[in-house]
């Protein structure tokens, strides 16, 4: 842990469900803000995500008083996100839009989808893991690479706003199609839908489902280009698939949170130092067992295919010319049509 | 020929009935009344209905079909104060309606009724009929809507139950013959409902006070209730989910 530094950070929910990402500098800010909340929100002592009973304006003027920087937290999953529920980043901070310098993607998009959205490109993206579970396919999956001259806040908050020099370097994250709301799809049967069918249908599918609007429809929506416009401050986005995940495949085991999948990580990871060494820029001559360099090979080669995710359920990793069925759905509980009664 | 002045909750109402299947309906329009039947995009619920000549304050009409858009309508309604009468004409010429609420005058243009579906309604033998408040209904539908996503009714000769069942949780309705305003069922019958549909339809029921049901196993459901004050008819149609399909 001798080179793990923490920042003071929290996210909570407003009563919109929008979950919003808070950099505080010292402790006294984040006394001084729970203070400004004034009780209204879940106990903060039990709660890791607390909701508080309040709209975004107001949990950002409490954030922005007490010199703390907020933003919005995967902006686009379509349950909490921002662009869930409002349009603009107006909509959801009101006055305090001004004052918002970062956006978190989240998986299921890139720097790619999110600058084809005009009020984006003057935002910086953070491509942020969770820490929901500690597998190796799951912890660190996307990260940043922050040029800064210390591990600190006022140095992050220099390179957020692109000043004297600091700068993000470089965004590392899934390709989109491998989130689990990639793609507009049935929460119940996992069946895809185009966004003009989605509208049709009202968002309700054949079997009584609810279809959840995609990221990609909904940056479809939002964007004023059909190609993304980046600005210059903006980072090159390397797409990454978690060595984990690369393992399972080449191992050809069912769940990635096996032993035998740890196991190899922990001998790759260990020999080349991280992830991104080994899945980058090891020889592939010396990545053991042999399936496994087969198999990274392939993905330094572009020899890999993604089945975009949607309604939930991740998208998958094809590798080289695997053959693969479609995603299977879960059995719909059989909503029958009026016409199936003439 | 369409001209007409009504009251603006006659309308509120009607257009609430249908809006929760459709966007866009085809209003077909009689010399004695006016008739919709709608079936949403998924073909799981339809709803038909009549709005007697009597719940306007004025109605001439000859035979004629409207194609109109529920959303623009339900906007146009906005406008209204209780009190008020809105006046419609069909401008057929340029395909509009014209509403008039107090000084505003509304042109919406009216949608195409050749894309406007209309449906067959199902031949159904239903053998169960059940009769209850509609406040009943409301309420269990509020019971229900954080425990499942779906709902099921149940009848016995003795007593209806609706049912609603997560994995922990569950909220039950039961109510026997004599609770009921009427209860006719020879035999037992039982089906399953999206709850979504379910209570989509239950909310819009807003002046009736009570609400017929019929029913089969595994099949149908029919609600029938009054509307514009008694003064015309809705029934709903909602198909089931089959258990264990």
């Amino acid at each position: 842990m001798g080179k793990v530094h923490f920042l003071l950070q929290t996210e909570v929910e407003d009563n919109h469900r929008v979950h919003h990402i808070i950099f505080f500098p010292e402790f006294s800010s984040v006394e001084g803000f729970i203070e400004a909340l004034k009780g209204r929100h879940s106990p903060l002592s039990s709660d890791g995500r607390p909701k508080m009973h309040m709209g975004g304006a107001e949990i950002a003027q409490a954030a922005l008083d007490n010199g703390a920087m907020i933003g919005p937290s995967h902006a686009f999953t379509p349950w909490t996100g921002m662009y869930a529920h409002h349009d603009s980043l107006a909509s959801c901070y009101g006055d305090q839009a001004g004052k918002v310098h970062f956006a978190e993607l989240g998986l299921s998009a890139d720097s790619d989808y999110a600058d084809r959205i005009p009020e984006m490109r003057r935002l910086a993206f953070l491509t942020n893991s969770d820490a929901h579970s500690p597998y190796p396919t799951r912890i660190a999956r996307e990260f940043n690479r922050i040029e800064m001259k210390a591990p600190s806040f006022a140095e992050l908050r220099k390179a957020i706003l692109h000043e004297g020099g600091r700068k993000f370097v470089l965004n590392v994250g899934l390709p989109p199609q491998e989130g689990k709301y990639n793609e507009s799809a049935c929460i119940k049967c996992l069946t895809h839908y185009a966004l003009d069918q989605a509208k049709a249908l009202r968002w309700r599918c054949r079997c009584g489902g609810v279809i959840k609007k995609g990221v990609r429809d909904r940056v479809e929506e939002l964007s004023d280009s059909r190609e993304p416009k980046h600005p210059a401050h903006r980072p090159p986005y390397l797409h990454l698939i978690p060595l984990g995940e690369i393992i399972t495949k080449a191992l050809g085991v069912a769940n990635p949170n096996s032993k035998e999948v740890d196991e190899a990580w922990s001998a790759i990871v260990g020999k080349f130092g991280s992830e991104v060494a080994a899945l980058v820029d090891a020889p592939i001559n010396e990545i053991q067992p042999k399936e496994v360099a087969e198999a990274i090979a392939m993905f330094r080669e572009g020899r890999v295919r993604l089945i975009p995710g949607g309604g939930g359920q991740y998208g998958q990793v094809v590798l080289g010319d695997e053959k693969i069925e479609p995603p299977k759905a879960p059995a719909p509980k059989g909503q029958r049509g009026l016409f199936d009664f003439r | 020929m369409f001209k007409a002045k009504v009251k603006p909750e006659v309308l509120k109402e009607l257009v609430e009935v249908v809006s929760i299947l459709v966007d866009e309906a085809k209003f077909t329009v009689k010399k004695g009344e006016l008739q919709i039947k709608a079936v949403d995009p998924a073909h799981v619920a339809m709803v038909e209905l009549r709005v007697d000549k009597k719940a306007f304050e004025e109605y001439k009409a000859d035979e004629s079909e409207l194609g109109v858009n529920l959303l623009k309508f339900r906007d146009v309604l906005k406008l209204t104060n209780p009190g008020d009468v809105i006046a419609m004409e069909h401008n057929e010429e340029k395909n509009q309606l014209v509403l008039k609420v107090g000084n505003i005058t509304r042109k919406m243009a009216l949608v195409d009724t050749t894309g406007l579906s209309d449906p067959k309604v199902p031949n159904l033998n239903l053998p169960v009929k059940v009769v209850i408040k509609a406040e009943e209904l409301r309420k269990v539908i509020k019971a229900s809507e954080s425990v499942s996503d779906h709902i099921a009714l149940e009848t016995s000769p003795e007593e209806f139950k609706i049912t609603s069942e997560g994995d922990n949780d569950s909220a039950d309705l039961v109510m026997s013959k004599h609770m009921l305003n009427e209860l006719d069922c020879k035999e037992g019958a039982r089906s399953l409902f999206p709850l979504d549909y379910f209570s989509n339809m239950v909310k819009a029921i807003s002046t009736s006070e009570t609400v017929t049901m019929l029913m089969g196993n595994d099949y149908p459901v029919k609600m029938e209730f009054s509307i514009a004050g008694g003064n015309g008819s809705s029934t709903y149609l909602l198909a089931p989910r089959i258990e264990n399909d």
